[in-house]
C-alpha cells in the first residue's frame, strides 16, 4: 500500500523492526569478515583470486556471505530509503529515486549473488 | 537538556553521513568483487587496491564502520533495553570504547600499508631493472585465461 502523503509503502515499524535486526547481523558479519580478509591466513591481508577461492571451497562460507549480502543491501537500502523520506519533499522526484533504490538493489542482489554462487564453478574450472 | 540534545544531533548526524559513505562504498566493492568470474582481472583490480595507498584508505573505511557500528550499538540500547535517559553518556562511553577499538584496529592496518608500501618499491626498483618486459605482458595473460 502507497502512502498518499510521502509516496512511499507503508509499514514503518516492520522496517523499524528489521533495521535492527539486520544491523546486528552486520555488527557479527563485518568483525569476522574484517578479521578473516585482513589479519587470518590465507589471506592475511593479501587478497588474491586463490587466496578467497581457498576460503570459500567451504560452502558455510558461501552461506556466510549470503546472508551477509542480503543484510547488508536491505540495511543500505533501508537507510536510503530513511534519507529519502526525511529530505525530499516533491512527490514525484521521491517516487523516481524510490524507484531507482529498488532497482539499485536489485542490480547489487543479483550481481553479489553471483559472485558468491558462481564462485563454485569458477573453483572447478580453475581448481 | 541542551547537552543530551546536542550530543543526539551530532550522534545521529555522523551516523546519516557514514550510513551514506557505507552505501557508496558497498556499491563499488560489490562491483570490484564482481571480478572473480575473471581471476585474472581480479588478481589485476586487487593489486591496484592492495596498494599502500589504498590501504591508507581503508583506515577511513574502517572509522567510518566502527563510528556507524557503535552508535548503531546505541540506538538497539536505547530502543530495546531502556537507555533513553541515558543516551548521552552512552554515546560518549562507546566513542571511548571507539577509540580505543580504532588505534588497535588502525595501527596494524598502517604497519600493513607501510609494510607494502615497501615491497612496492623494491619491486619497482627491480621492475626498472629489467623494463623491456613491462608492456603487452598484462594484456598476454587476461587473454589466456579468456
Amino acid at each position: 500500500m502507497i502512502n498518499r502523503e510521502t509516496g512511499l509503502r507503508s509499514g514503518g515499524a516492520l522496517n523499524w523492526f528489521l533495521q535492527r535486526i539486520s544491523g546486528a547481523v552486520l555488527l557479527i558479519a563485518l568483525i569476522v569478515h574484517f578479521w578473516v580478509l585482513h589479519f587470518y591466513p590465507p589471506a592475511g591481508g593479501e587478497i588474491t583470486f586463490d587466496t578467497v577461492m581457498q576460503r570459500l571451497q567451504n560452502p558455510l562460507w558461501r552461506a556466510m556471505d549470503l546472508v551477509f549480502l542480503v543484510a547488508g543491501l536491505y540495511h543500505g537500502a533501508n537507510g536510503m530509503l530513511m534519507l529519502i523520506h526525511d529530505y525530499v519533499r516533491a512527490a514525484g522526484i521521491r517516487i523516481a529515486l524510490v524507484g531507482v533504490l529498488w532497482i539499485g538493489a536489485l542490480f547489487y542482489l543479483i550481481v553479489g549473488s553471483m559472485t558468491i554462487l558462481g564462485l563454485a564453478a569458477g573453483g572447478l574450472i580453475n581448481g | 537538556m541542551f547537552y543530551r540534545y546536542k550530543t543526539g544531533m551530532l550522534a545521529w548526524a555522523l551516523f546519516r553521513i557514514t550510513g551514506l559513505a557505507l552505501v557508496g562504498y558497498l556499491s563499488m566493492h560489490l562491483l570490484v568483487i564482481s571480478n572473480l568470474h575473471n581471476p585474472a582481472k581480479f588478481n589485476q583490480t586487487m593489486g591496484i587496491l592492495g596498494s599502500w595507498q589504498f590501504r591508507l584508505l581503508e583506515i577511513g573505511l574502517f572509522g567510518a564502520v566502527l563510528y556507524h557500528a557503535l552508535n548503531g550499538v546505541r540506538v538497539v540500547m536505547v530502543d530495546f533495553f531502556g537507555f533513553a535517559g541515558r543516551q548521552a553518556r552512552l554515546f560518549w562511553v562507546l566513542m571511548a570504547v571507539g577509540a580505543v577499538l580504532f588505534v588497535a584496529g588502525a595501527y596494524p592496518l598502517f604497519s600493513h600499508a607501510m609494510h607494502f608500501k615497501q615491497i612496492q618499491q623494491s619491486s619497482h626498483a627491480q621492475a626498472a631493472a629489467k623494463a623491456c618486459d613491462c608492456c603487452g605482458g598484462v594484456e598476454h595473460t587476461e587473454a589466456s585465461h579468456d
